[in-house]
């Protein structure tokens, strides 16, 4: 049963709000999501680098002057230590959460919806356009959404880190690997 | 008829997407959301519905209500595509809210794991280092080697108490199926391949039937293309 002109109408405007545009701003959102949270835990990582190099060379100068600031260079030399730790801690859960790898997913994702949106059929077609113009908008805009899809599997992985700690662990208390 | 308009990022941050359980997935600290990067919103400390909820449509009636007075569509066409509507709940429906809510919680409980692992990890690391500055004064070092095998305790007892839903396959896997009974839903609503308009209803129902059902028990079917260069 072939659709109707009228149909293939509605299902275009179907289509088209509660798909292409809910993706379109789907993406847009997740784009700006991401990128801000590279950006934040970027800057604090760089934050904790600087104070880290700041809190060693203050320690040492002050231990210079030996036993005159004995709480003070304790308190440096834990910044140095801490800052650090912290620093690798932010550095593993960027990767956890690859947010600069999604955002330029998410930016191809959306520039290939344009090309989709572009294909969108036009009132003037006759009707047997149309239905060919309608096919070709609504496969490539579910061609967008499969290619995102597969392309954000590829990008979640478990950090090395956090893979080799755990397997320590279970190598030193006898746990059997599992789980992956 | 092309209503494409150049991307904006504005007011990107408050759209919410069509997507089940879109405001009971709240953070527990939803309250401090405004003062907290936006990174910090993301950690996995979220009650997440462990229920599907039965009530959701990808197409539901406000939207279709929505589009038929804004373009002035027609009573027939609205109702076919409701008849389409009502035929995939049960054929399709049912999978994708079960997949999709499974998704969530299997990422949510992966996510939690690893940042408890994380913790961990570095609390090692610091420990570590503390001992080795320390090696000169022997009570802290001993202090500090109690710590370190406190810690080793502890990430004995997360591996140990990790649920099956804390696992990576099982997140991807479930996302996966979903996202593709998404496409399904709206590959069968548009009559692209293997839907083709040439089929007696009948075939279409079943064959839509049987490709739901193969997605859900991981057979991955073929997504045919109609567009040129696209094997599948």
């Amino acid at each position: 049963m072939k659709f109707s002109r009228k149909e293939m109408l509605a299902r275009y405007h179907l289509l088209n709000e509660y798909v292409l545009e809910d993706q379109r701003k789907y993406y847009n959102r997740a784009i700006v999501k991401n990128d801000k949270s590279a950006k934040g835990v970027n800057l604090l990582r760089a934050v904790l680098t600087l104070a880290a190099g700041i809190a060693s060379l203050l320690a040492a100068f002050l231990a210079d002057g030996v036993d005159q600031y004995p709480a003070l260079i304790g308190i440096l030399v834990v910044i140095s230590v801490l800052a650090p730790t912290l620093g690798s801690a932010l550095s593993t859960l960027a990767d956890l959460y690859q947010w600069e790898r999604l955002t330029s997913i998410y930016e191809t994702a959306r520039r290939s919806l344009a090309i989709a949106d572009a294909l969108s059929p036009l009132e003037e077609m006759p009707d047997e356009i149309y239905l060919a113009s309608l096919d070709a908008f609504a496969e490539s805009t579910l061609r967008v959404m499969k290619d995102e899809s597969a392309q954000w599997g590829q990008v979640i992985k478990t950090p090395e880190r956090l893979r080799e700690y755990v397997q320590n662990v279970q190598k030193e208390n006898n746990i059997p690997d599992d789980q992956s | 008829m092309a209503t494409s308009s150049p991307p904006k990022a504005d007011g990107a941050d408050d759209y919410e997407p069509v997507q089940q359980h879109a405001e009971e997935s709240s953070s527990r600290f939803a309250f401090l959301k405004k003062y907290q990067p936006v990174w910090v919103t993301q950690m996995p400390f979220k009650n997440i519905p462990k229920e599907p909820d039965q009530s959701f449509q990808l197409i539901n009636d406000k939207m279709l209500e929505t589009i038929k007075e804004e373009y002035d569509l027609d009573d027939e066409s609205i109702n076919n595509i409701k008849a389409d509507r009502a035929f995939m709940e049960n054929e399709l429906m049912r999978y994708f809210r079960e997949l999709d809510v499974d998704a969530k919680v299997k990422q949510n409980e992966y996510r939690k794991y690893q940042i408890r692992i994380l913790m961990l990890a570095s609390a090692a690391t610091l420990v570590g280092s503390l001992q080795a500055i320390s090696v000169n004064a022997a009570p802290y070092l001993r202090f500090f080697g109690m710590v370190e095998a406190l810690i080793a305790l502890f990430t004995v007892f997360v591996i140990q108490t990790r649920g099956t839903d804390a696992t990576l396959p099982g997140w991807l896997s479930a996302r996966k199926k979903a996202e593709q009974l998404r496409r399904e839903y709206f590959r069968y609503m548009m009559r692209l391949p293997p839907y083709d308009q040439d089929l007696k209803v009948y075939d279409l129902k079943l064959r839509l039937s049987s490709r739901a059902a193969e997605i859900y028990n991981d057979k991955d079917p073929e997504e045919p293309s109609i567009l040129e260069g696209d094997s599948q």
